[in-house]
């Protein structure tokens, strides 16, 4: 099944830093995150690393449920960086250098996906495509973000029904026969949404076309 | 094969993000304003298909369905996938902001070789013959995204390469099962609507 849980991840959430401009707020979350990619001693991360704490300290109120959920976003992407990290230590020349190695990527993990968590994937997406749009992404991509973000609750929906259907009609399958339906399911989702677009595309036509997007 | 933030360098990010953005810019530039409902749909579709697992033996994988995606916008491809894991890491937090440039090179590279290679032959090739050719160009898709991951490694740091030979030899059979896939969605497409397998030197 697909879980959307778009709704609670992506209202923008309400903090101190919706005082400061999105765009502010994008240009230095990126200036910061490029900043740390430079660093690799033990002193320079942990002095990095004073920033998002701050974030997190003046911004995430605690024990809220946003609280929680950044708690589970970060697990899930330290497992992600435990096997990475696993990883480099198993393969590098010298194990010493690749633990080091590999102990720097997770903190510099850490203290990125805090930072963007905090300073950007916090505003939602129709905040954040309204402040690159202000900074010179191209119409034509902020209208794909926002149409595709549409298309994805449409679709979800359909697909969840055909992958039901699919495990109500045959719920014990050979790796050939689930992969063929797979495929199926996945092609007529595709047909279904060049469908739904066409009917989109007249929507947009009828109510002034491509201009109702230039704000 | 997505790379978590965190592991790459400045000068491999800026490889990543300039392949990324050159890409989206000729995507861009390529799909007319009438396909952009198209694009955006066709990339909710992939972003979808991409989240369900599929139970392969005893483990299940999610596949990326490049090939298709390849196959079926061409050019559109890199802004439609750009557009698909900017949604990802804004909803769900899942990949990464900063290596959202890299990723995209990564899956939108190869979903453009597989359309510069495969689309007119997939195109115009019937039942055996379409079925190898499809699952090629999604084998191939697969291949080259890691062979991707594996060069952005390098870039960062010339003892990587290990991992990323590692990182390689993993995708192997995911190559095989997405070969798989591609060959089977292909073949449906041709039989239900064969106009959806552009072919290059053809907008979309």
């Amino acid at each position: 099944m697909i879980r959307i849980n778009g709704v609670s991840g992506a209202e923008s959430r309400k903090s101190r830093l919706d005082r400061v401009d999105p765009r502010v707020r994008i240009l230095g979350g990126v200036a910061f995150m490029v900043m740390v990619s430079m660093l690799d001693g033990w002193f320079q991360l942990l002095c990095a690393s004073a920033v998002p704490l701050a974030l997190l300290i003046c911004c995430v109120p605690a024990g809220g449920c946003q609280a929680r959920s950044m708690l589970k976003t970060m697990l899930r992407l330290n497992l992600a960086g435990l096997v990475t990290a696993a990883l480099l230590i198993a393969t590098y020349p010298g194990f010493e250098e690749g633990a080091a190695k590999g102990a720097a990527l997770i903190a510099r993990l850490n203290i990125i996906s805090v930072a963007a968590l905090m300073l950007i994937v916090s505003m939602g997406p129709e905040r954040v495509d309204a402040a690159l749009s202000s900074l010179g992404m191209p119409e034509k991509f902020r209208i794909i973000l926002l149409l595709t973000q549409r298309g994805i609750f449409i679709l979800s929906e359909r697909m969840n029904a055909a992958l039901c259907a699919l495990r109500l009609r045959a719920p014990r399958m050979g790796t050939g026969m689930r992969l063929r339906a797979f495929s199926g399911v996945a092609a007529s989702a595709i047909l279904h949404g060049a469908a739904r677009s066409e009917r989109m595309a007249l929507a947009i036509t009828c109510r002034g076309g491509m201009k109702g997007f230039d704000q | 094969m997505h790379i978590s933030e965190g592991v790459l360098s400045v000068p491999a990010l800026a490889a990543g993000w300039a392949a990324a953005g050159v890409g989206a810019a000729m995507g861009l530039r390529k799909i007319r304003t009438e396909r952009i409902a198209r694009v955006s749909l066709m990339s909710s579709a992939f972003f979808l298909a991409s989240l369900v697992n599929v139970r392969v033996g005893p483990g299940s994988t999610h596949l990326s369905l490049i090939a298709p995606m390849g196959l079926i916008l061409g050019w559109a491809a890199f802004p439609a996938i750009m557009a698909a894991l900017l949604l990802q890491a804004l909803l769900f937090s899942f990949g990464g902001l900063l290596v959202l440039g890299p990723n995209t090179a990564d899956m939108a590279v190869p979903a453009v070789a597989v359309f510069l290679l495969f689309s007119g032959p997939v195109r115009r090739a019937d039942g055996k013959r379409a079925a190898l050719l499809s699952f090629l160009a999604g084998a191939v898709a697969v291949l080259l995204g890691a062979l991707g991951v594996g060069l952005f490694l390098g870039i960062s740091d010339g003892n990587f390469i290990g991992a990323a030979k590692v990182i390689f030899a993993a995708h192997v059979p995911l190559a095989v099962i997405e070969g798989v896939v591609t060959s089977f969605m292909v073949l449906w497409l041709k039989k239900a609507a064969p106009e959806f397998l552009i072919e290059a030197g053809k907008g979309l």
